[in-house]
């Protein structure tokens, strides 16, 4: 799914060669957003559940408790690199932010402000550059996640996109 | 001095180590208001890219870049605020305004 949305993206963050029509970005923006949600939804999934395609009605099910404010309180801890206490307490000492999460958090974040300014804010204007900016940032965040290697750490990140809430109030 | 105002003096483009394209030719910081009402503090960071900025020139891996440098520099100087970057050409900027 996360891959089609992205190459819907693509193709509307280019539409238009001269003027670029808002419609078009704004929709970009918008399907940009849900690709990378989507990613990161499956890849947590398939931390939970596994990766056999057996087992991906199970998958698609847990899929759907997924909440994007929740999603987006984790990624805002992740993204600074220090988790709350609630959070952070109990874990080795040792224990750090990958990058690689830092920056996905990041992105999660901030795209999921534009995409609800895209969709609702008729006053924000947005230009070509910016969307070719947070579509290709999101093809590059997702490769470099799928090539990272499935550490503690990761583990722990995708599972905290659903546990975050319960976990962060501890 | 206000988080903004200490925050323009942080992002000085050519004090942070940027990736040569896309060429950037200013930063401007704002208080960020948020759309969803869910963002705490934030930080609207507005990179200015050059006009020979090509469609090319706007890789990932730069925007990446771009961004964990902003970060970085904030968070050195113990600025927490979440940062919103966005990125368009000086033109762009001023064609914002225009009806479709």
């Amino acid at each position: 799914m996360y891959q089609d949305l992205l190459a819907q993206a693509k193709k509307l963050a280019k539409a238009d060669a001269r003027r670029p029509k808002q419609a078009n970005l704004r929709r970009a923006i918008s399907a940009a957003y849900y690709a990378l949600f989507h990613f990161l939804i499956d890849q947590s999934c398939r931390n939970i559940i596994g990766t056999q395609h057996s087992q991906a009605p199970y998958r698609y099910v847990l899929g759907r408790a997924f909440a994007h404010s929740t999603m987006r309180a984790a990624c805002e801890s992740f993204s600074g690199g220090t988790l709350k206490q609630g959070a952070q307490k109990g874990l080795p000492p040792s224990f750090t932010v990958p990058p690689e999460i830092m920056d996905i958090a990041d992105t999660f974040v901030a795209l999921q402000e534009k995409r609800h300014s895209a969709d609702y804010d008729l006053s924000e204007r947005f230009g070509r550059s910016e969307v070719l900016a947070d579509v290709r940032e999101v093809e590059a965040v997702t490769k470099r996640i799928k090539s990272l290697p499935n550490s503690d750490e990761k583990k722990f990140f995708l599972a905290c996109l659903w546990a975050w809430r319960t976990l962060a109030s501890r | 001095m206000s988080t903004v105002e200490q925050a323009r003096v942080i992002l000085d483009p050519e004090k942070l180590g940027l990736p040569k394209r896309p060429s950037i030719t200013g930063i401007k910081v704002d208080e960020y208001f948020s759309a969803t009402g869910t963002g705490g503090q934030g930080l609207r960071v507005q990179v200015i890219l050059g006009e020979d900025t090509t469609d090319d020139d706007i890789t990932g891996d730069a925007v990446i870049e771009i961004k964990s440098a902003i970060r970085a520099a904030l968070r050195s100087k113990g600025i927490e605020d979440f940062a919103y970057v966005f990125f368009a050409k000086r033109s762009e900027l001023e064609s914002s305004d225009e009806a479709e």
